[in-house]
């Protein structure tokens, strides 16, 4: 254990020494935060004001669209996108872990330290993961509970935090899928030869799973607790066994 | 603890390596002994390199055997980790960590605390002429010589049975070349096992007991009762003929 987390720590350092990644991940919160929480909020100020709210479902008639569906899409798709990020930073972190390694040359030094591949790859995931979840824990929670406070939202109030199956998604459906998506991202990296091999699979596997399992957690927040805690449960089982093939396949020969 | 000089460290036997359809070694037998630096020299893709991760089991032979310490080579990192310090011709070193946290993060997969680390450390980067702040900073604003000094204090970190050396000293000035050279001499003097890759005929022959000359297989070996003496007349020139 005490080498999976110094492997761990190692990855966590590295990360935080390439600032780039984590403004990348600050902005893509602020992105969605500010457009979907401006829209909110300008939704809020006309629910405050019953004859503007009348107008403007109107106006949004007259281009055929229907204000509840609207805001039921827009509140499903915040959830969807802000659920989404988790998994997508951590398997973009994760995909270039162990291939990291070969270019630096540190693989061989791995390899001849009491360490198994399990440990490798567990170490990895753990390290990418780090920062992703301190930054879902923050900006989701942050926007999540405050834009849930808006009476215009209160119909969707299960998608802002006032539901037991939201919390079970937020701390653990989330991590749990980033967590699955992130040890295929570790085990592509370490069977990658190079980083070009190593992205494109991981985009595939980002592109597929990353906007599904966002989609799965914020929709079936409707269908109620058992299904979140099944579904984390199964991303959980999943990440384990992709670790444990992934450490399989890998081979011991530096070269190969 | 240091091995009891002239038994058997690392036993290449018959030992062959093919990449794909590529065979870059073949019928190596050698058994490099406590107190003993075999030098291994050869033209470039001749395999010395290819020995070298064979002996450090980080390569499988394609057929034959390698064990160190009686334990397959292959099998020792989870079995005896520690006995085998590698310096590569890359340094291998995080260039985002200072010396220092590379250090500890080697160190520390092997159970080493950071104090005794920096107590191994200290008196090895003093001898190297590596200086406290060349620990502190990130080992990817050092220059190449000081990062394969780095590498050479981790391998020599866990004080290993047996030093595997991949042109260490390629990127290095010609004193810290010597001092580097100095150090590794003096360990083998006190019962440390070592193979020394290089490209340096006239190097090898002035600190190695022996030196193999390799092209695929072993074609010569020679080795030197005085180590100090240099190659000179007819037998420097079938050398630099094998070598052109």
């Amino acid at each position: 254990m005490k080498r999976l987390l110094r492997i761990a720590r190692t990855e966590l350092l590295e990360h935080r020494r390439q600032p780039w990644m984590i403004f990348i991940l600050a902005a893509n919160y602020a992105l969605w935060g500010a457009v979907f929480g401006a829209m909110f909020l300008l939704l809020d100020h006309f629910a405050g004001r019953p004859e503007d709210l009348v107008v403007l479902k109107q106006r949004l008639s007259e281009v055929g669209v229907q204000y509840d569906t609207a805001l039921q899409l827009a509140t499903s798709t915040f959830g969807s996108l802000t659920f989404t990020n988790l998994p997508l930073f951590v398997a973009i972190m994760s995909g270039t872990s162990v291939l990291h390694d070969r270019e630096c040359g540190t693989m061989p030094f791995l390899m001849l330290a009491p360490v198994t591949r399990l440990q490798l790859l567990a170490g990895k995931l753990l390290g990418a993961m780090i920062i992703p979840l301190v930054f879902h824990v923050v900006f989701v929670g942050v926007t999540s509970l405050g834009l849930g406070r808006l009476a215009s939202l209160a119909p969707y109030a299960d998608k802002f935090g006032a539901s037991p199956a939201w919390w079970v998604a937020f701390l653990l459906g989330a991590p749990a899928s980033a967590a699955f998506v992130g040890a295929l991202g570790a085990v592509v990296s370490a069977l990658s030869r190079d980083v070009r091999t190593s992205m494109q699979y991981t985009s595939f596997l980002i592109g597929i799973l990353s906007l599904g399992f966002g989609a799965v957690l914020v929709d079936g927040l409707t269908r109620g607790l058992a299904l979140q805690v099944a579904f984390a449960s199964l991303c959980l089982v999943a990440a384990a066994l992709t670790l444990a093939v992934g450490a399989r396949l890998i081979s011991r020969d530096v070269t190969a | 603890m240091a091995n009891a000089r002239g038994q058997p460290v690392v036993v290449v036997e018959n030992a062959a390596r093919a990449f794909g359809a590529r065979e870059v070694l073949s019928g190596i037998t050698l058994t490099v002994s406590a107190g003993e630096l075999v030098g291994i020299v050869g033209p470039n893709g001749g395999g010395k390199s290819t020995l070298l991760l064979l002996m450090a089991g980080l390569l499988r032979p394609s057929s034959g055997r390698v064990t160190v310490l009686g334990i397959d080579a292959y099998a020792l990192s989870l079995t005896a980790a520690g006995s085998v310090g590698l310096v590569t011709a890359r340094p291998g070193l995080y260039p985002l960590l200072t010396g220092w946290e590379n250090l500890h993060h080697f160190g520390g997969l092997f159970g080493l605390s950071p104090a005794e680390v920096e107590a191994k450390a200290e008196p090895l980067a003093r001898t190297l002429e590596l200086t406290p702040s060349s620990l502190a900073t990130r080992a990817g604003q050092l220059s190449t010589g000081m990062q394969q000094k780095l590498s050479l204090i981790r391998a020599l970190l866990l004080s290993p049975k047996l030093l595997l050396l991949d042109e260490p000293t390629a990127n290095l000035d010609p004193l810290a070349a010597r001092a580097l050279t100095a150090e590794v001499r003096r360990r083998v003097n006190d019962g440390l096992a070592c193979a020394l890759v290089t490209h340096d005929l006239p190097g090898a022959e002035a600190v190695c007991d022996r030196v193999l000359l390799l092209d695929r297989s072993v074609k010569r070996e020679l080795t030197f009762s005085d180590h100090r003496a240099p190659l000179s007349g007819p037998t420097l020139k079938a050398w630099q003929e094998l070598l052109r």
